[in-house]
């Protein structure tokens, strides 16, 4: 389980995240949790991730404070996170294959020459050829270096995965491959997934519960189709029906 | 209908000749820098005339089959002294460069990185050097040691290092907020495997082109302390302590300056170019398309 | 040659944009694409389906990425492949404009947006007062204050760099606008908004509006016709309703898997509520390139 007490983020005076509390029970799960930008989901992923220290509350792992965990170690490789592509990810001067092998090696995944092995093993995972491995992130397409970014927090067997707008750079069809991915890698897995997004079309295809945040709080959460189909939240209602959806 | 055909044509013709011309940059100005450094090397072998080998029944001779340079007021070959001056300037403006380097980019890495207190204090610190005048720590040093090249070069290294602790702090700083650092951290990966594997191939490109470009400034700004004598002393052949001892002849026995002004200028602009085609060849948005 | 009354307002025939040298394969080859005043046409495609260069193209952009342009591209009957770069120049922001996928890059970092927009409305020969009067009313139009105008561009968020954008069509009275993804960078519900704003101007000046966008859900609800392409050429160009009704190109139906159905959420798998869709298969090789256009092609 891996949880967030009351977390309050306050950034030079503005109060980002105001008392949020969310739980990711051992997968496979999926939570979804989505909000307009500015609305606070990121920082939320990033005290998950213990790269912000939260101005108050706290975030458990297995019952552990993750602030003061003596060894680090088991949180650091259970709990990864991917985000968006064009953010870049992946070191432009690296050859995946490399920048996959240096978290083997890292963290002493496998023997020492068994790297190679592993590599192509992710990959294929995550539905690429093991000779993408000698290619520069440059040289993929933005749905390859996706895939090549999960391949490499897959290194680590991590449980709970934080997907921060994964696919806002995509395109629509690239983007329902992607979650197609995410979603069998979920269960073969067993992992946890928090998917972070600004569109609900992406949300409702990975995930049964729905948390809804605006301006730093939770302003509704449950079952998704339950707050999709009744909506006690305007904001909710209006992420709802802002989706372009086809006529039928 | 078909297009004009000009419009492509102009393209082409208007395209061409930037894309060869780096590549042709870089080619000539290393090959020419490779050359003269292959000159120091084989100065013994290719100087006509011992550097310092004084002949004073051929004193400021103009140049000739037997000097092609001329003979200066000891009746010294001016070809062999500007031959062995590529092994004083040069190396110095070098080894300033180098350990500059070195001195700077450990610093840099280290504010850009760490930021908030680290980066604060070691930023300050190089204020501090940079406040030091590169002229009068010369003199400091000069009447300290003994005046010479080594002098020399303490006094450039510790005016020059602060600019690339400067530069490097800046290109780790925001190469450090990328994505892909951030993706490391949370991967696990140490701090010194992120630093020297991630962060500083990514911060490097501005500094390569920096440095070429410095050795040509190193070079004039130590020719010029040279000039001033705070350099190599007589009779040492050095080009810029050559520059001043022909300023008394300069109007009437012109080689006496020209050679090792002009060898002076060569390698400054040599440094300069290298630094420029280097720019291009590495700047990410020049790299060539797939 | 037909006239200019019943002519299309924009009409593209046997447009091919190639890279490279004249026998490279071309990253757009259409036939024929028509558009008329008023006219809402979505332009849809998958990442490298040229969806963009075509567009761009149309508003003579790609000339100075070294693309070779050949065929023909009337706007209001007058021939603009040929045209010289001064003309088109002309053209642009008066009488065609483009709203682009990124509009913090389309404003000048260190000036107010206001600045950029009396300098685009002063080079199409408004006075300054006249300028200045068309710019508030723009700005009015798509619901920002006119004080607005006075910030920098990191001062506004996406959405409204994007009315800005838009404000400066209205005020143009640009008759043709291309769209390029002017959504895909924004929330869902400014997309929406931006999508009105869209609709509400061409309602009120007759633009017609090229919309480039990968998400046929999103243009199905917007166009009169959508054109779908793939590997640079136009596979079906049908009036919006038919054309997700009953897809005839297999580029179409897998744009329309890809894209949220009503109901989708309402009735969730079990562990998981994954739309049936194209599922896990692997990507085509390095996207947005020409590279992979020009191979398929």
């Amino acid at each position: 389980m891996l949880e967030a007490r009351d977390l309050t983020v306050v950034y030079g005076g503005t109060t980002v995240v105001d008392r949020v509390s969310l739980a990711l029970p051992e997968g496979p799960y999926g939570l979804g949790l989505i909000g307009a930008s500015g609305s606070g989901k990121t920082t939320v992923a990033r005290c998950l991730l213990g790269l912000v220290a939260p101005t108050h509350g706290t975030v458990l792992f297995r019952g552990a404070d993750v602030g003061g965990m003596r060894r680090p170690g088991p949180y650091r490789r259970a709990v990864q996170i991917v985000v968006q592509d064009t953010e870049g990810a992946l070191d432009p001067r690296m050859r995946v294959g490399t920048a996959i092998a240096e978290v083997l090696r890292a963290h002493r995944m496998v023997p020492r020459g068994a790297e190679r092995g592993r590599v192509a093993e992710l990959l294929a995972d995550v539905g690429l050829d093991a000779e993408h491995a000698a290619r520069h992130p440059h040289r993929l397409s933005g749905g390859q270096r996706q895939r090549a970014a999960i391949a490499r927090v897959l290194a680590l067997r991590p449980r709970f995965l934080v997907l921060d707008e994964p696919t806002s750079a995509l395109d629509t069809t690239t983007q329902a491959r992607i979650l197609g991915l995410l979603d069998r890698l979920r269960t073969e897995h067993r992992l946890s997934l928090l998917l972070i997004s600004h569109d609900l079309a992406v949300v409702e295809r990975l995930c049964r519960h729905l948390v809804v945040l605006h301006r730093g709080r939770v302003v509704e959460e449950g079952p998704l189709a339950d707050v999709l189909r009744a909506p006690r939240h305007p904001v909710t209602r209006g992420l709802r029906d802002a989706v372009p959806r086809l006529p039928l | 209908m078909t297009a004009s055909p000009s419009l492509p044509l102009l393209l082409r013709v208007r395209r061409a000749p930037g894309a060869l011309r780096g590549r042709w940059t870089l080619v000539l100005t290393a090959g020419g820098l490779v050359l003269v450094a292959a000159l120091a090397l084989l100065a013994p072998v290719l100087a006509p005339y011992p550097p310092l080998a004084t002949d004073l029944a051929r004193t400021l001779r103009p140049p000739s089959s037997a000097h092609w340079f001329g003979t200066d007021e000891l009746g010294r070959d001016v070809l062999s002294r500007v031959l062995y001056g590529a092994r004083t300037g040069p190396v110095v403006a070098v080894t300033v460069v180098g350990v500059s380097l070195l001195v700077g980019t450990a610093t840099g890495l280290a504010a850009g990185y760490c930021g908030g207190w680290t980066d604060e204090a070691l930023m300050r610190l190089t204020d501090v050097f940079l406040a030091v005048p590169a002229l009068l720590l010369a003199l400091a040093l000069t009447t300290v040691l003994a005046p010479g090249p080594a002098g020399l070069t303490v006094a450039l290294v510790v005016t020059w290092w602060p600019w690339y602790a400067r530069l490097v702090r800046g290109e780790a700083a925001s190469v450090t907020g990328r994505a892909y650092i951030e993706a490391c951290r949370t991967l696990g990966l140490g701090h010194r495997r992120i630093l020297l594997r991630h962060v500083l191939p990514n911060a490097s490109t501005p500094l390569l082109v920096q440095a070429s470009t410095d050795v040509g400034g190193v070079l004039l700004v130590a020719s010029g302390l040279s000039f001033l004598g705070l350099g190599p002393q007589p009779p040492a052949p050095d080009w810029g302590l050559m520059v001043e001892e022909s300023q008394n002849y300069f109007t009437t026995h012109w080689w006496l300056g020209t050679f090792p002004g002009l060898a002076i200028m060569v390698v400054a602009a040599l440094c300069f170019l290298l630094g420029d085609a280097l720019r291009d060849r590495l700047d990410p948005r020049h790299t060539p398309r797939i | 040659m037909a006239t200019a009354a019943d002519a299309p307002f924009l009409d593209l025939r046997d447009l091919c944009v190639r890279y490279g040298t004249a026998d490279s394969a071309p990253v757009v080859r259409i036939d024929e694409l028509t558009l008329s005043r008023g006219e809402f046409l979505g332009l849809a495609g998958e990442s490298g389906a040229g969806k963009t260069t075509a567009g761009l193209t149309v508003l003579g952009l790609t000339r100075h990425t070294g693309a070779r342009v050949t065929g023909s591209i009337r706007l209001a009957g007058e021939e603009l492949v040929p045209a010289p770069e001064k003309r088109l120049r002309r053209l642009r922001g008066s009488v065609m404009a483009l709203v682009p996928q990124n509009p913090a890059a389309a404003f000048s970092p260190v000036l107010p947006v206001g600045a950029t927009v009396l300098r685009a409305l002063r080079l199409h020969g408004c006075t300054r007062a006249e300028a200045r009067r068309r710019a508030a009313t723009g700005l009015e139009r798509v619901g920002l204050p006119v004080g607005h105008l006075s910030r920098l561009p990191h001062q506004l968020s996406g959405g409204q760099l994007q009315r800005v954008a838009i404000a400066l069509a209205s005020a143009l009275r640009t008759r043709l606008l291309v769209a390029d993804e002017p959504t895909s960078a924004l929330d869902v519900t400014v997309q929406a908004e931006i999508c009105a704003l869209l609709a509400e101007l061409r309602d009120a000046h007759g633009t017609a509006v090229l919309f480039i966008s990968h998400d046929l859900a999103l243009l199905a609800g917007l166009c009169d016709r959508i054109a779908v392409m793939h590997q640079g050429r136009v596979r079906e160009d049908r009036p919006a309703a038919d054309l997700v009704a009953a897809p005839r190109a297999d580029c179409t139906r897998r744009l329309l898997a890809a894209a949220p159905r009503p109901g989708a959420a309402a009735a969730p798998g079990p562990g998981a509520a994954v739309a049936p869709g194209p599922g896990d298969i692997a990507e085509p090789g390095p996207g947005g390139g020409r590279g992979e256009e020009a191979a398929g092609a």
